[in-house]
């Protein structure tokens, strides 16, 4: 089963529900897919015992085959491409934006004349191992890095999650928001349990979460954070949708502290185990697992 | 030559557009005869690389130089190669911008 976990809103307890779900299940996997700033491997504490590089396909292109046709620069979503025509006896060619190329590959499969390579362009990495803190059980680990100054998350996001693996029970870090790292990170997913905390921010960020899951067609619940900290509205909103309220994090020191010390609530928060192993019983058994 | 100018509107009198990419209007002047067309920027609102296309416009608009003083750093590399000149200019109109460039007082950037 693939759980993840996701937030409209940064800063809701993401990573802290999540760390602390690893360790209260058996057989885990956690992926960290917040690659613009994985943070779970503080509270996993894991050993790495591999990385890869994480690469984009971008064109490489040999100007000696190239007529200067074109189709490449057209098809060019993201205009990676400019084609400069021979002209006054100079030699034209293709100028490639590294940057702006999504690689998607379209201009190496059209070109007619086969003068379009990929290169692998690195703008992340891949880390994987496994975490045996005292007094927990054993959790597989996978997070990804994006390198500092790049901009697609995505592609990195995939490469952590090809290490997916299906005997465990995944559960995905997710990155904070709505927008297309938190749709790669969320596809394929059985479950999305969505953390939010009872403010006006919250809400209105939940409310995008929602609007998200529904068009991706993922069963979903709410996990409210520091429940004590805030207004009613985001469980009457909860209740006037429909959606299921899965748990509730009390708004606590211990809980804050324990954080601070990269320890997961699990060790402070005595009850938390048994309130989490209910709801994931309850989730696997509303979804037939 | 045909000599390109950003602009705001598509007359001789509107003000030169100063942003390359995002401009409003793109002129074609030939500067022999002053003749000229224009085009709107259909690729203004675009969110990737438009400096990238509207500079692959003006190459093959075979235009040989470009009055605009707020040219991105991909959109200056494309019209380099394309052996298009760049020149700073903006605070006028098109009709001023093409006079300045006959009288030799438009200077290239760095």
């Amino acid at each position: 089963m693939i759980l993840s976990v996701a937030s409209g809103k940064g800063g809701t307890g993401k990573t802290t529900l999540a760390t602390s779900l690893a360790f209260a299940m058996d057989n885990v996997q956690l992926l960290d897919c917040d690659v613009e700033e994985p943070n779970a491997h503080l509270f996993i504490q894991p050993e790495f015992s591999g990385s890869a590089d994480a690469t984009l396909p971008v064109p490489e292109v040999d100007n000696a085959q190239c007529d200067q046709c074109g189709i490449c620069q057209n098809i060019c979503e993201f205009n990676a491409l400019a084609v400069i025509p021979s002209r006054n006896g100079k030699e034209g060619g293709v100028m490639v934006f590294d940057r702006l190329c999504h690689g998607c590959g379209a201009c190496s499969v059209l070109c007619p004349r086969d003068a379009i390579t990929e290169k692998h362009r690195k703008i992340g990495s891949v880390q994987w191992g496994t975490a045996a803190r005292n007094g927990f059980p054993r959790v597989e680990f996978v997070h990804g890095t994006l390198d500092i100054g790049q901009a697609l998350a995505p592609p990195v996001i995939r490469q952590v999650k090809q290490h997916l693996n299906p005997e465990k029970l995944v559960i995905i870090d997710a990155p904070p928001g709505t927008s297309c790292p938190v749709v790669e990170a969320l596809t394929g997913s059985d479950y999305t349990i969505l953390v939010t905390e009872p403010t006006p921010f919250g809400l209105h960020d939940l409310a995008l979460s929602v609007e998200l899951l529904e068009h991706m067609a993922i069963p979903y619940g709410v996990v409210i954070n520091r429940t004590e900290n805030g207004n009613s509205s985001v469980e009457e909103y909860c209740q006037e949708n429909g959606i299921e309220v899965l748990m509730r994090i009390p708004y606590s020191r211990q809980i804050a502290e324990a954080y601070s010390n990269g320890m997961p609530f699990l060790s402070t928060w005595r009850e938390s185990k048994t309130f989490i192993r209910q709801m994931i019983e309850q989730i696997m058994y509303s979804g037939g697992w | 030559m045909i000599l390109c100018v950003p602009a705001a509107g598509p007359d001789l009198s509107s003000p030169v557009d100063e942003k390359f990419g995002r401009c409003q209007y793109l002129h074609f002047i030939e500067t022999d005869t002053l003749k000229g067309t224009y085009v709107e920027n259909t690729q203004r609102t675009g969110r990737h690389g438009v400096g990238v296309q509207v500079a692959q416009r003006v190459v093959d608009e075979g235009a040989g130089a470009v009055i605009c003083s707020r040219v991105g750093p991909n959109a200056m590399e494309v019209l380099k190669t394309g052996g298009v000149r760049v020149y700073e200019g903006g605070d006028c109109t098109v009709q001023e911008a093409v006079a300045l460039y006959h009288e030799n007082r438009l200077s290239q950037p760095e």
